[in-house]
């Protein structure tokens, strides 16, 4: 196969061929569609953000909204991200993972950001007030519920209930192990431990259910 | 429970962004030195991938109207009226006449990850005008950058001379168009030279317009070899051009 096989209008995205000894350091391949979209969005395309948005704008607001259960937050948030990746496309590193992914985790990271900024003001306004954000126990029926994916709620069924608390409050509530050993009235080294050892059971229960990442 | 072990104990919660600075950088600390804690963490983002798509919400419909109004007032405030172009290190002028018969043909744009980097060729017999402006844009894009590097790539008797920009995430970019087609069955090759040892960066192609490869902020040597259109492990023929990057 040589190295630029084929011609397909306008843009073509082919692999190499993985058995030749200079391409051994390949470790995945852009999606063609995150490839195309990064490609125009550095000419300054707008219709490539446009389709990046149509693609991703509900994982990242969906995201940010279940963080900040603030609807003007989380619009505040995914305008931002969308207007960061406009001004700095290169900022995406294909190694890390898909367009998608990277995406969430901004969502996910700046969202965090806005809930414990709010969390300092607050506590700078009220001392004596721990939070007015709706009690941490109460987060995880509402979360459960709202999840889109059956996937992701049975696997999040399946794990024993400390390990489900503490990973539902830290990733969905945005708060840190140290909250959520407070909240749960836990060590805080056992929620470590729970948090971890509750994500690798959900990886392989995901993985079990042949699930794959969304492209 | 060796410091190590505690640190290990984080990554869930490092993955899930409940750490404070301190506990941030031990991991990334740790992540830099430890393969397996590596592997764990690209295991336990992928779950958290997952837990972020089941969240998904229909956006409101003017949120997308806002960020386009964002983008516009944007683009005004850093292009007034009158304004000149920036002075580019890779110059696309060339590739704008989109109207000659021979430009519409199809393109082939094959995007590569090595090594964590965008490795994209062009080739020159495909003409993409769109493309190469957009690869044009990037290289300009990093070498207007703080820490990124320029140099020329250039063959014995300076006949030809590749300019080269590497920025300082890794990615980059050669404007490989003075470099003779070569039969289809041969690639071109860059390397990085380190104390006689040759390590490729990646395949060109056989008729490259510009190329995006992954160079490593610590590579600067580079050399250019001729090859079997499969690549090589080690370079087969002597460098057909060699340069430097400051």
């Amino acid at each position: 196969m040589p190295p630029f096989p084929g011609s397909v209008a306008p843009f073509a995205f082919e692999t190499m061929d993985l058995s030749s000894p200079a391409s051994a350091s390949i470790s995945k391949t852009i999606p063609a569609s995150d490839a195309g979209d990064l490609v125009d969005l550095v000419r300054r395309d707008q219709s490539a953000l446009a389709r990046i948005y149509d693609r991703f704008g509900s994982a990242v607001y969906g995201l940010s909204r279940q963080v900040l259960k603030d609807d003007g937050l989380a619009q505040d948030v995914t305008q931002e991200i969308f207007l960061r990746l406009w001004n700095e496309p290169q900022r995406f590193d294909p190694e890390r993972g898909s367009l998608r992914s990277f995406l969430l985790r901004e969502a996910h990271s700046r969202s965090i950001e806005r809930v414990r900024s709010e969390e300092a003001r607050r506590q700078r306004e009220s001392r004596s007030e721990f939070r007015d954000r709706p009690v941490p126990l109460d987060i995880e029926d509402d979360v459960l519920k709202s999840l889109t994916s059956d996937e992701v709620r049975n696997a999040l069924s399946q794990l024993p209930e400390g390990e489900r608390s503490a990973i539902v409050l830290a990733y969905y509530g945005g708060h840190s192990y140290r909250e959520v050993a407070s909240v749960l009235g836990a060590p805080e080294g056992t929620i470590k431990s729970r948090i971890r050892s509750g994500l690798l059971k959900l990886s392989s229960l995901l993985d079990d259910e042949g699930s794959e990442a969304k492209p | 429970m060796t410091p190590e072990d505690q640190t290990r104990e984080l990554l869930g919660a490092y993955v899930l962004d409940a750490v404070d600075d301190v506990e941030r950088r031990r991991v990334e600390n740790l992540l830099a030195i430890d393969p397996s804690a590596r592997d764990e963490v690209e295991r336990l983002r992928r779950v958290a991938d997952k837990l972020g798509d089941a969240a998904e919400s229909a956006p409101p419909a003017q949120l997308w109207e806002s960020i386009q109004s964002a983008i516009d007032t944007d683009s005004s405030a850093h292009k007034p009226s009158g304004s000149t172009e920036p002075t580019s290190i890779f110059s696309s002028k060339r590739y704008r006449s989109v109207n000659k018969p021979f430009l519409a043909a199809a393109a082939v744009l094959a995007v590569f990850v090595i090594g964590g980097a965008i490795f994209a060729g062009v080739r020159q017999d495909e003409n993409v005008p769109s493309t190469i402006a957009a690869m044009t844009a990037m290289a300009n894009d990093a070498a207007s950058k703080p820490g990124s590097r320029t140099g020329f790539l250039t063959d014995p008797g300076q006949t030809m001379t590749v300019q080269v920009v590497a920025d300082a995430q890794g990615h980059g970019f050669l404007m490989t168009d003075p470099l003779p087609a070569l039969p289809e069955d041969e690639t071109y090759q860059l390397w990085a030279a380190n104390n006689g040892t040759m390590i490729s960066l990646g395949m060109l192609g056989s008729n490259p317009e510009m190329s995006m490869v992954p160079i490593d902020p610590s590579v600067t040597e580079l050399a250019l070899t001729r090859e079997p259109v499969s690549g090589s492990v080690a370079p087969t023929s002597n460098p057909m051009a060699t340069g430097s990057l400051a």
